[in-house]
């Protein structure tokens, strides 16, 4: 069994072998290149043509309706290759028989090796280098600053493709000559024939019983409608093509600022995410070895996945089959479906981990003192703990330290509110969660954090800390300082960076610290100092 | 040697003929072993219609594409004439030279 394919040779229908297509299209080719630029050039190929066309028909017969290889040899055969028809010729016969003229290089968009629309290549083909090296220079520019793709616009403009065999030997400085276009076309003949194999689908019914001397055209592509669509679809997919680059390469652009560090497109300066994520967010946010060596690689498949189809795909809707990747979107779907696997696992293991919750009394703590003391809150802590990394994951800001083990240290909440009692107070709650009541308390209870109340002094922990081995479960530490009205508090100095660095908005206060404050029906307010407003006076 | 020989004698077929087409042209051809492939026809055909000295007409064939008939013009006749003089004289000349060299060959 072979393929057919329908042809019009000199006005006749032919159905040919496409190995025999092939071959013929190959002859004719060469003929034409032969009588390139000669006087009566078209008048010579179409006599040849019809003098083709009148011998492959007496090959035919009722049994017969194919031609063959053979049938196209033989008619070859006949006619003779190219030079042989010149022996008798013209006085200018010389150029074209052994006709080496060296032409000059000239500068063409290769169709052969494209990526794209040949440009690369043929400025590789120009400079004798590979095109690699240039589509490198490409991508880097278009990486720095865009550039790239604007000059390869420009030169996709401005280069013309090298169509005929002739163009094609002069953007490769061949001398065009007998034996290079036969050369040249036996090469493409490699290429025709496998591109019938693709698209023979097409040609496969219909055109096997046409009649002799059927002449009209055939109306298989040509329909006008057709062809309009056909340009509207192309421009859509063009315009969606590159929409879909855009915002592919952007997104990449972006996830890659986050996830990989990429320090110029960088949105969070000074935190380093991706160490932060392996070494110590994923160890101390999620419950168990598995998880947490799973994590990168889900997170990361489950975010990369979509991007990188998303750019193949607009990539695909630019050039069409060019860039198709078999089997590419099965293997991407098949593997974002693990990384959503994963995930799953993820999440439900850490929400066992969240499941209960557990708060411990609330501590009431007196000031032994009056109304007529100022009462003093200070930080009881230094900075003593060596930060080793510091992060802020939603409302937490907290270090790991690595005196003896992995320690977190989070500041805690410090809430001053309105009593109508007699006495100040302060108030402190600490609350964790886990899989289960006893293991939420059990975690609770490890957070260190000591608070103290001495007469007017409230000695406040700059931070509470846990081992890193429990986790982030839901570990919180509140403290409410109750005052009366018309009772003062002095923040210290030492308050100064636990105020203006405190992850909750609400106290980001830059003059609550060294300050006097006094409370009022309508909360807190600005009290001047008693010294200073005394001597001021 | 031969050149002008291929264009005078497609001249003489033509013009020995009312009408030919190219195929007919061929058969005589490779029959007197004048050419050894059909394709060198073409581009002669050409040029002497070219220069004046064919002329043609299409008609539909039944069998095949539509052919062109060829005949020669007055131009050609005229040619024909004076070449087809000079080719007599030539071989006159030659089969005389090449006599004499047979005989001198013979002593």
């Amino acid at each position: 069994m072979k393929k057919t394919i329908s042809t019009n040779i000199s006005g006749m229908m032919f159905n040919i072998d496409d190995d025999a297509f092939a071959r013929l299209s190959q002859y004719l080719g060469s003929i034409k290149i032969h009588f390139e630029g000669r006087d009566g050039q078209t008048e010579i190929i179409a006599d040849i043509e019809s003098r083709i066309a009148e011998l492959l028909q007496s090959h035919l017969h009722e049994n017969k309706q194919v031609i063959s290889i053979d049938d196209v040899n033989e008619v070859i055969a006949l006619l003779g290759q190219p030079f042989e028809m010149d022996v008798e010729d013209s006085p200018e016969d010389g150029n074209h028989a052994t006709g080496s003229s060296p032409r000059k290089k000239r500068l063409f968009r290769d169709p052969d090796n494209r990526k794209i629309a040949g440009v690369a290549s043929g400025i590789g083909m120009f400079f004798v280098i590979d095109p690699l090296w240039v589509r490198i220079i490409f991508i880097l520019l278009l990486l720095g600053s865009g550039a790239g793709l604007l000059i390869y616009i420009v030169l996709w403009v401005l280069i013309p493709e090298a169509r005929t065999t002739t163009e094609k030997l002069e953007m490769r400085g061949e001398p065009v000559n007998v034996n290079n276009i036969e050369k040249s076309i036996k090469e493409e003949y490699e290429k025709v024939s496998s591109k019938f194999n693709e698209y023979a689908g097409e040609a496969k019914d219909g055109f096997r019983r046409v009649s002799r001397h059927a002449r009209h055209t055939t109306g298989r592509i040509n329909d006008p409608i057709i062809e309009v669509l056909r340009v509207i679809a192309r421009v859509f997919s063009i315009i969606f093509g590159v929409i879909f680059l855009a915002f592919g390469l952007l997104l990449i652009l972006f996830a890659g600022s986050i996830f990989l560090g990429w320090d110029d497109f960088s949105l969070l300066t000074d935190l380093e995410l991706p160490a932060l994520t392996g070494e110590h967010l994923f160890p101390l946010l999620l419950s168990g070895p598995l998880s947490v060596s799973l994590a990168p690689i889900v997170l990361g498949a489950f975010i990369a996945i979509p991007l990188i189809m998303l750019v193949y795909t607009g990539m695909r809707l630019l050039m069409g089959e060019y860039f198709r990747i078999p089997g590419l979107g099965n293997v991407a779907t098949g593997l974002w479906i693990a990384s959503v696997v994963g995930l799953f696992y993820i999440g439900t293991t850490l929400t066992i981990d969240l499941k209960e919750k557990y708060t411990t009394k609330t501590e009431k703590m007196d000031f032994l003192t009056d109304s007529k003391h100022v009462l003093t809150v200070k930080l009881s802590e230094k900075n003593e703990v060596e930060k080793i990394k510091e992060m802020q994951f939603f409302d937490i800001r907290f270090w790991l330290s690595d005196q003896d083990e992995k320690t977190v240290s989070v500041y805690p909440n410090l809430y001053i509110e309105y009593t109508t009692s007699e006495f100040a107070f302060a108030e402190t709650t600490i609350s964790a969660q886990g899989s289960s009541y006893d293991k939420a308390k059990e975690r609770a209870e490890r957070i260190h954090f000591p608070i103290e109340v001495n007469q007017s002094h409230l000695n406040f922990p700059a931070w509470y800390r846990f081992d890193a081995k429990d986790n982030l479960r839901g570990q919180k530490v509140i403290t409410r300082l109750y005052l009366p009205e018309n009772w003062i508090v002095y923040f210290d100095k030492n308050m100064e960076e636990y105020f203006n660095n405190n992850p909750l908005q609400s106290w980001r206060h830059d003059n609550y610290a060294s300050n006097y404050w006094i409370m009022t029906k309508k909360g807190l307010q600005l009290h001047k100092p008693l010294t200073e407003n005394n001597s001021e006076k | 040697m031969r050149k002008g020989v291929l264009e005078l004698c497609i001249l003489a077929i033509i013009a020995r003929n009312e009408e030919v087409y190219a195929s007919n042209i061929l058969e005589q051809l490779k029959d007197a072993k004048l050419i050894v492939v059909e394709g060198t026809l073409y581009p002669l055909l050409t040029r002497l219609k070219n220069e004046g000295l064919l002329s043609y007409r299409w008609e539909e064939s039944k069998s095949g594409p539509p052919r062109k008939y060829y005949k020669t013009t007055c131009l050609g006749e005229r040619l024909l004439n004076e070449l087809t003089t000079g080719w007599q004289e030539l071989v006159d000349a030659v089969d005389k030279l090449m006599s004499e060299n047979y005989n001198q060959k013979e002593q």
